[in-house]
């Protein structure tokens, strides 16, 4: 199978993020054309694309683009997610060091359309080099009346950009909890609704969106969104990043279309499971998402076919995992995560995260028992859905698919519960109550 | 009243340069959005960050000092204790797990010391497991300071520690 660059087509280009070879490469030509544009149009063409958000949660971008436009209050503003902190995403940080202009580019047809006039570009704090690429773009963008006051010559089109650092907190990826710690606070979620498009940043009307998901405007604008629709099924047009990672002969970041097929990808592009090793699972899209057997990987990588299996297209990141893996310490390793990054809002998450993570440790170090397993599944569970944000979901659901599919792995560390155990999932019993 | 300046005139200077790009960035009446930026750089003028800087950042910035100790506890890259000169973070989330972070870190623990973040007692080396650095592709994957390094080998890494 073959990539299809449209975002990354400049990446590995001599100076690919200098303004002057950007320009070469076509940057701003879309924003010429949208500036002729009215901002119902380009949000037309964005909702036509079936461009949904590259951040993880996949919702279309047109549809949130005009909530934002709907909402009378001002300044408006446009904030986009360079956080990139989901277990296997490896691409944000790409087009912010390789091709910043074509990412501004977005953001200006963005804010032409929303009448934002300040963007706020949240990157993680780790992001040292990417942030330096992207200021410099910034700042000749400046220099170039491409950022600034009356845009190209545009009267009144006014725009400024900021780049803000994070400072190490997964759950600054979560667009409530960037807005919180954009505004100098610690990244606990806020309750929604309120939707940022109708109070976010400073409680004004907001477009939270992935750095991708931006990225991506340039040539849907040149193309149509009608063509930018082709490349996927229905309402999942165009194509996008994904990271392969884990035990495949080529991990690498590459840009597929949408109706492109996950085995394909695994065996044809990244050239299969090295060592002699068998598949045995894949993670689909960031740790976030439930894991998916090896007979289960012949399935599309689009938002709504992956939704189908159960699991999640995410934020492309592709984790494979060969029959060396025990899943347990594989689930162990994620579970530790969400323990870590667990904001402590909520008791739910707070109190869940540790719990399961305490009882996979137990269970890795040969002190566990056969109902810890089925402990682990009953927290999951209980917690799914009752809490402020999805940090506890992106635990829960991985959680109940490796206990799920893979339960030989953690029978085989642990011990037969004592006799006389009533082997009775803890929710059912509470649900007889 | 903004407690005293936790600066030498030097350093003062690149704080104070450094800031006034900063402030302009956000609404006059949201000034206290600036805190983690303003956190960012009196930490990188200290190697970490002391208690008189945190309540001086609060002072400039306009906040309670509880907000700033709220603030840098919640994050995992302010240091509340000094770290080594060289500060070694492996990943060891998932994709960097599967390709061999263990060993990594076993470096780390032969080479370094057990306890993460604690410096040697030259000062010269400290190290710690941070989680997913975004750098799945090309794992195992560490940063070194403020550096990525990926893929990170064995072999390298033992000669980045070795003086």
């Amino acid at each position: 199978m073959q990539e299809l660059k449209l975002v990354s087509k400049n990446w590995g280009k001599k100076d690919s993020w200098t303004l002057e070879v950007a320009r070469q490469n076509g940057a701003y030509r879309s924003l010429a054309k949208a500036l002729e544009m009215s901002a119902a149009q380009i949000v037309d063409e964005v909702s036509k694309s079936g461009l949904r958000g590259r951040g993880g949660a996949g919702f279309p971008t047109g549809m949130k683009w005009s909530f934002v436009m709907k909402e009378a209050a001002t300044p408006k503003y446009l904030v986009i997610n360079g956080d990139e902190g989901e277990p296997g995403t490896v691409k944000d940080r790409f087009i912010l060091s390789e091709d910043p202009h074509m990412f501004i580019e977005g953001c200006l047809i963005g804010a032409w359309a929303l009448g934002v006039k300040a963007v706020y570009v949240y990157c993680r704090g780790e992001f040292y080099h990417q942030m330096s690429r992207l200021q410099q773009a910034i700042e000749a963008a400046y220099q170039s009346n491409l950022l600034g006051r009356n845009i190209m010559g545009r009267h009144g089109f006014d725009v400024d950009m900021y780049v803000h650092p994070g400072a190490g907190a997964y759950i600054c990826g979560e667009e409530t909890a960037l807005l919180e710690s954009l505004e100098g606070k610690k990244g606990w979620p806020r309750l929604k609704p309120p939707f940022p498009a109708n109070a976010g940043l400073f409680g004004k009307p907001t477009a939270v969106n992935n750095v991708e998901t931006l990225a991506a405007i340039p040539d849907i604008i040149a193309m149509g969104g009608d063509a930018y629709a082709q490349l996927g099924p229905a309402k999942n047009g165009g194509t996008r990043l994904i990271a392969v990672s884990g035990h495949v002969n080529k991990p690498g970041t590459y840009e597929v279309p949408m109706n492109s097929n996950l085995k394909e990808i695994i065996y044809d592009l990244c050239g299969g499971i090295p060592n002699g090793r068998k598949l045995k699972a894949v993670v689909p899209g960031g740790s976030s998402a439930a894991v998916l057997a090896a007979d289960e990987v012949d399935v599309g990588i689009d938002f709504d076919s992956l939704k189908n299996k159960k699991t999640m297209a995410g934020s492309g990141g592709i984790m494979v995992m060969d029959d060396s893996v025990n899943m347990a310490l594989a689930l162990h390793n994620v579970v530790r995560f969400y323990a870590h990054e667990s904001c402590g809002q909520c008791a739910p998450c707070r109190e869940g995260t540790g719990w399961m993570n305490r009882l996979l440790t137990k269970i890795v170090s040969g002190h566990g028992e056969v109902r810890d397993v089925e402990l682990l599944d009953s927290i999951a569970r209980q917690g799914e859905m009752r809490t402020i944000c999805a940090l506890f979901d992106g635990c829960a659901g991985p959680v109940r698919s490796y206990v799920g599919k893979f339960k030989e792995d953690f029978l085989a560390l642990v011990k037969p519960s004592a006799p006389g155990y009533r082997s009775l999932p803890i929710a059912t019993a509470v649900a007889a109550h | 009243m903004t407690a005293a300046s936790p600066f030498t005139p030097e350093q003062q200077q690149i704080f104070d340069a450094r800031t006034a790009q900063i402030f302009p960035r956000y609404p006059a009446e949201r000034r206290s959005a600036a805190l983690i930026p303003v956190l960012h750089v009196a930490q990188e003028l200290h190697g970490w960050l002391k208690p008189e800087a945190m309540d001086y950042v609060a002072g400039v910035v306009g906040v309670p000092a509880t907000r700033v100790r709220e603030v840098v506890t919640f994050y995992s890259m302010f240091h509340l204790k000094p770290v080594g000169r060289k500060h070694v973070q492996v990943c060891v989330n998932l994709a960097c797990w599967l390709r061999g972070s263990d060993k990594l870190v076993e470096v780390c623990r032969k080479t370094i010391g057990e306890e993460q973040f604690k410096p040697t007692d030259d000062g010269e080396l400290s190290w710690c497991e941070v989680e997913c650095l975004a750098s799945c592709t090309m794992a195992p994957a560490a940063m070194i300071n403020d550096k990525y390094v990926e893929p990170l080998s064995v072999a390298d890494l033992e000669r980045a520690l070795s003086r």
